[in-house]
């Protein structure tokens, strides 16, 4: 089983990878933007699906941790100019840092007291934010600075030729996060499939049986608490940098909500869930302009209103009728294909019963 | 494994006494485990025999009293530190994680013998792989010795409880304990169930050098596989010795049966 584990990529997934290489090339400029976002969004839901999906730690903090990935990014790209090679793993090292000091407090406290700590520490980062005026630029919100790699910058009218294909800013936004959400998932792929991945899933079953067997239940939490944040840092920081501009009052509950819908209706603790779920939850926001009923001029229901109440909707279903969410309908749907009637089953558990094994042997 | 063999018992209580508020668990309970022994500890419900387990496994701390392992005071432990200290146990209603494949649960067993951490892990470092390799090969021997190794990769929750239960008791003997502890093992089983647990305990302790310790409800499996018996009843050691010893004691008759006049009534 860990050797299947190293085997090269499943054929799905091989076809996704394809498609997400070659689709700058299919899209217009407003759909590849919000692939961007898209992209960017589920570095930081995988991040998010090591804490609440693999260890069981519900968390509402998550913008806390993408503000400081931005923060750092500002600081040290824009501030200081200095590259990005440094900025985009520091601006996660120090979110990983600020996920090991809260730490400590959210060991304590689990399931809904976990959730009102987190949300507790969104309000001190919201309030932090917008007085920390030399850093955030306060209220006004502050530019961020484009990626910039030696000589080559990433902002918005450069381009990049290979061999005849044009990468546009954008599109080279979109490579950037792409090769950082796939070393993401190698990341988290090997992390669970091992030793501390394991501790985590024990923590999240069943902590006293975790501790008699030896693991360390307090180091687990905090270091997914530090893996988890890591990654929100790296997402925090792309997302600035491709928007160029952000203000405090970006980083607060409904972004923190957005992540745990995306994890909740991609699969939650499954690999691939948290990009599933980012394609679904962050797309919505666009598609959601171009829906008749929909408008922006105040007369109509707003696309940010008509999102949230989506998501809340989307949560509900998916926990209700398929709780391994976008990733559990693959294995749902060949099983009633295989064996008509079976998918009826509670939870499609019995009828996956064979999927599961190979998710398993796989994993 | 290299640990030196102590000569003295593996497991000692002395006066060992467990309250909650006004009242009282068990009470004045001693006993010796010596190496490679099947030590039982058997009563009625309520005598205080799950008690006296969560006291073993460092769940609950004695009122007063106390327990030595090795000669060092058990007390003194945290649960997990249980695993180095080579005690492994299993729990009455299964101590395992569901979603998680056979394989994976044994692992866990192993993992206060793995080093790498979540950068090593996660990077898939040489070393890493070098040894999940290694503790995979181990717990595989270990679900060999309870036959689940051909279920190796199926989610635990998809398994029978008769086979949940060998893969816990897989997952103890991965852990590489010199004390096993046992938790009713048979409670919740078949009739058939039973007797391949029982079985198992027995083939398991014939093996080598691993000194169990189980509490059972189930009088007929300790009679069969267990070499010494303490009985308790409310709270309180009213026998210690060999199944045919316990078997004649009139007190444990009384305890089981109820007084002669009330034999009706159990």
């Amino acid at each position: 089983m860990a050797a299947l584990a190293r085997l090269p990529v499943r054929p799905g997934v091989l076809a996704a990878i394809v498609v997400a290489l070659v689709l700058p090339f299919g899209a217009d400029s407003a759909q590849l933007s919000t692939c961007v976002f898209i992209v960017i969004a589920a570095i930081g839901a995988v991040g998010l699906n090591v804490l609440t999906g693999y260890t069981g730690q519900i968390s509402l903090g998550h913008a806390f941790f993408l503000a400081i990935g931005a923060y750092t990014a500002a600081v040290l790209g824009g501030d200081h100019g200095i590259s990005a090679l440094i900025w985009i793993p520091a601006s996660g090292l120090t979110a990983a840092a600020c996920g090991l000091l809260v730490g400590p407090t959210a060991l304590r406290l689990r399931g809904l007291y976990l959730a009102i700590v987190t949300l507790g520490l969104l309000f001190i980062g919201q309030h932090l934010f917008f007085n920390l005026d030399g850093i955030t630029g306060g209220p006004q919100g502050r530019a961020f600075p484009a990626v910039q790699l030696g000589s080559f910058d990433f902002s918005p009218g450069q381009q990049l030729t290979i061999g005849g294909a044009v990468i546009d800013h954008d599109g080279l936004y979109y490579y950037l996060a792409l090769i950082i959400l796939l070393a993401s998932l190698l990341f988290v792929r090997n992390l669970v499939a091992s030793r501390p991945g394991r501790a985590m899933q024990a923590v999240r079953e069943r902590e006293l049986a975790g501790a008699v067997l030896g693991v360390d239940v307090a180091r687990t939490k905090l270091m997914a608490f530090g893996v988890s944040s890591f990654f929100a840092g790296v997402s925090g920081a792309l997302f600035v940098s491709y928007l160029s501009f952000a203000q405090p009052s970006q980083w607060d509950l409904l972004l923190s909500i957005q992540y745990l819908a995306a994890i909740t209706v991609g699969g939650i603790g499954t690999l691939y869930g948290p990009v599933l779920g980012s394609i679904v939850v962050f797309a919505i926001p666009d598609l959601a302009k171009s829906l008749p009923f929909i408008s922006d001029d105040g007369t109509g229901l707003s696309p940010g209103n008509f999102s949230s109440i989506l998501y809340g909707v989307l949560i509900i279903i998916f926990f209700v009728v398929e709780p391994r969410g976008v990733a559990g309908l693959g294995p749902r749907l060949s099983a009633w294909l295989r064996r008509p009637g079976a998918a009826t089953t509670p939870m499609g558990r019995v009828a996956v019963q064979s999927i599961d094994q190979e998710e398993a042997g796989s994993r | 494994m290299a640990r030196p063999r102590p000569t003295g018992p593996i497991l000692e209580a002395r006066d060992l006494t467990l309250r909650f508020g006004e009242v009282t668990a068990f009470q004045d309970v001693a006993f010796a485990v010596m190496p490679g022994e099947l030590f039982a500890v058997i009563g009625p419900n309520g005598a205080g025999k799950t008690s006296l387990f969560n006291v073993l496994s460092r769940v609950y701390t004695p009122t007063s009293g106390q327990i030595a392992l090795d000669g060092r005071d058990l007390t003194a432990l945290r649960p997990r530190d249980l695993a180095g200290a080579g005690v492994a146990r299993t729990f009455q209603n299964l101590g395992l994680f569901g979603p998680l494949s056979v394989l994976d649960n044994v692992l866990v067993g192993r993992h206060h013998l793995m080093r790498a951490g979540a950068l090593r892990a996660g990077f898939g470092l040489r070393s890493a792989r070098a040894e999940e390799r290694e503790h995979t090969a181990a717990a595989m021997a270990a679900l060999e010795r309870t036959g689940m190794a051909d279920v190796a990769g199926v989610a635990v929750e998809n398994l029978a409880y008769g086979d949940r239960k060998r893969v816990e008791i897989a997952r103890a003997l991965a852990m590489h304990p010199r004390l096993l502890l046992l938790d009713e093992p048979v409670a919740g089983m078949s009739a058939d169930e039973r007797v391949e647990i029982t079985e198992l305990v027995r083939a398991l302790h014939a093996d080598g050098d691993l000194t169990i310790l189980l509490v059972e409800h189930d009088m007929g499996m300790v009679m069969r596989v267990a070499q010494r018996i303490l009985v308790l009843d409310f709270g309180r050691p009213i026998a210690v010795g060999s199944p045919a010893e316990i078997q004649a004691d009139e007190a444990v008759i009384r305890a089981y049966l109820g007084a002669a006049p009330e034999a009706a009534t159990a």
